[in-house]
């Protein structure tokens, strides 16, 4: 199943979508958490897929970051997006999964006997991804499987905007450089 | 370009939309001249367009997968008060006047009657709350076995029996000692745990839990989960009390479906211990 998300969206709609329900959660209702978890799960889902490529390990990553959102929220103060702020936790977590065990990706388990030139160059840059850092595996997919904005990924990554840029543009580089020697 | 080339951000940029009108047509003259510029902007947008084709399809949790892991995620994080009852700080000025009537009844009743309270391991009860919380559907047909293993906070372990009662299919809680021996009294601040069928009683499928808790300090919520257990016919499920601190939560209560065989009542057994609970059962009811 393909799930296409919008991600980018403005600060100004989220504080007005989640303002009915995020002071709720922040007071640790039961109610306005489920919203919350139902809310993000499937973007946070998506996102640590996309980052481990394992259906387990982003199962157990989507878990843990929720579980730290749900620790944090009392202390959430809204200077970012409540979707970007659960970016980051996510995205923290799922690094943190990749530097911890090797992760390996189970994208490759729909290789078949004769796999289309498509399939090929998605599995190697699959491949490719697990090759690289985790911290610029982390921009590379925010940024072109996730569609974040710069903005965004310096939100999400803690970094200056031009810091942001200039990791994405290293993190291209290492990719070009890894997904040529696999070839 | 190379590492020398002051036109590398600038290719960055241009590649990026950022760049001036100006510094852009300024960048275009210069791409005209430079082949090692023109091929890292070949290379930039080819790179882009790769992860543009390769972005991997993600399956998303499917709905019950997804509530299992909210309900994970709550019970870990601590989360989850249940609240439409107290709200802000409303509800830890209403713990506080309860914790202090409690307290002043108690003291009261003691200096009248001049008896001793009664003691559980929670300290000595005089007005205790109770709170009911019922579980999600189990939907594994073997709840209906007739033993479930109640494990305590405590430690102690204590066996309910499942009977057929005048008010239907129950789980009666008792506890055993070591021999075996069946003790025919509830431990002091056991939970007390009940199979709600879902249909007829003879196939109790997809039954849920009843858990009540009887505590001295209120309580705001009461929380019955339950997970399947890597053992195929297995299921357990537990009991969350939670306190108006917020912060403590205490698992109540495991229940599982099975028992070590060794533990395994024998058929006299449970004919004996069924009648036992009819007559207990129906001394309460005189007793009401």
């Amino acid at each position: 199943m393909d799930q296409v998300f919008a991600v980018p969206c403005t600060r100004r709609w989220e504080e007005r979508e989640t303002e009915s329900w995020l002071a709720a959660a922040r007071g640790g209702e039961a109610w306005a958490l489920e919203r919350f978890f139902n809310l993000y799960q499937a973007q946070v889902y998506s996102l640590c897929y996309r980052m481990l490529g394992r259906a387990e390990d982003a199962q157990d990553a989507t878990q843990t970051a929720f579980i730290k959102a749900f620790r944090s929220l009392p202390r959430f103060r809204g200077e970012s997006g409540v979707r970007t702020w659960l970016y980051r936790i996510a995205v923290n977590e799922a690094v943190s999964l990749v530097r911890s065990r090797r992760v390996t990706s189970d994208l490759t388990d729909e290789s078949g006997p004769a796999p289309e030139p498509a399939l090929v160059e998605r599995l190697a840059v699959e491949q490719t991804l697990t090759q690289v850092t985790p911290d610029h595996r982390a921009v590379l997919v925010l940024r072109f499987w996730e569609g974040l904005s710069y903005e965004e990924i310096a939100c999400v990554l803690q970094i200056s905007l031009p810091a942001a840029k200039m990791r994405l543009h290293r993190a291209r580089d290492e990719f070009r450089r890894c997904y040529e020697e696999n070839r | 370009m190379t590492r020398g080339c002051r036109s590398q951000r600038a290719v960055l940029a241009y590649h990026d939309g950022s760049l001036p009108v100006a510094a852009q047509k300024r960048l275009e003259l210069h791409l005209r001249k430079c082949a090692r510029c023109t091929s890292e902007l070949a290379r930039l947008e080819e790179t882009d367009a790769l992860f543009s084709r390769c972005r991997p399809s993600v399956s998303l949790l499917a709905p019950d997968q997804a509530q299992e892991l909210f309900r994970e995620a709550l019970l870990r994080s601590g989360a989850g008060v249940q609240p439409t009852r107290f709200g802000g700080w409303r509800w830890r000025w209403q713990a506080a006047a309860l914790v202090l009537a409690v307290a002043a009844s108690g003291a009261l009743a003691i200096r009248m009657s001049g008896r001793n309270p009664v003691e559980t391991a929670a300290g000595p009860v005089e007005n205790p709350s109770t709170l009911t919380a019922v579980g999600p559907k189990f939907d594994e047909p073997t709840l209906s076995a007739h033993v479930v293993q109640v494990k305590h906070r405590h430690g102690s372990a204590g066996v309910a029996r499942h009977y057929r009662g005048r008010r239907g299919l129950r789980f009666a809680h008792r506890f055993t000692t070591r021999s075996r021996r069946l003790v025919h009294r509830p431990a002091k601040d056991a939970p007390t745990v009940e199979l709600l069928p879902s249909t007829p009683l003879d196939d109790a499928l997809e039954p849920q839990l009843m858990v009540s808790v009887t505590r001295l300090q209120p309580l705001v919520n009461l929380i019955v989960t339950h997970s399947q257990a890597e053992v195929p016919g297995f299921a357990r499920a537990e009991a969350l009390e939670i306190t108006p601190t917020g912060k403590q939560i205490v698992t109540a209560v495991t229940v599982s479906t099975c028992l070590p065989e060794s533990q395994e009542a024998t058929p006299e057994q449970q004919d004996q211990d069924q009648s036992d609970l009819e007559d207990q059962e129906e001394r309460g009811d005189e007793q009401h």
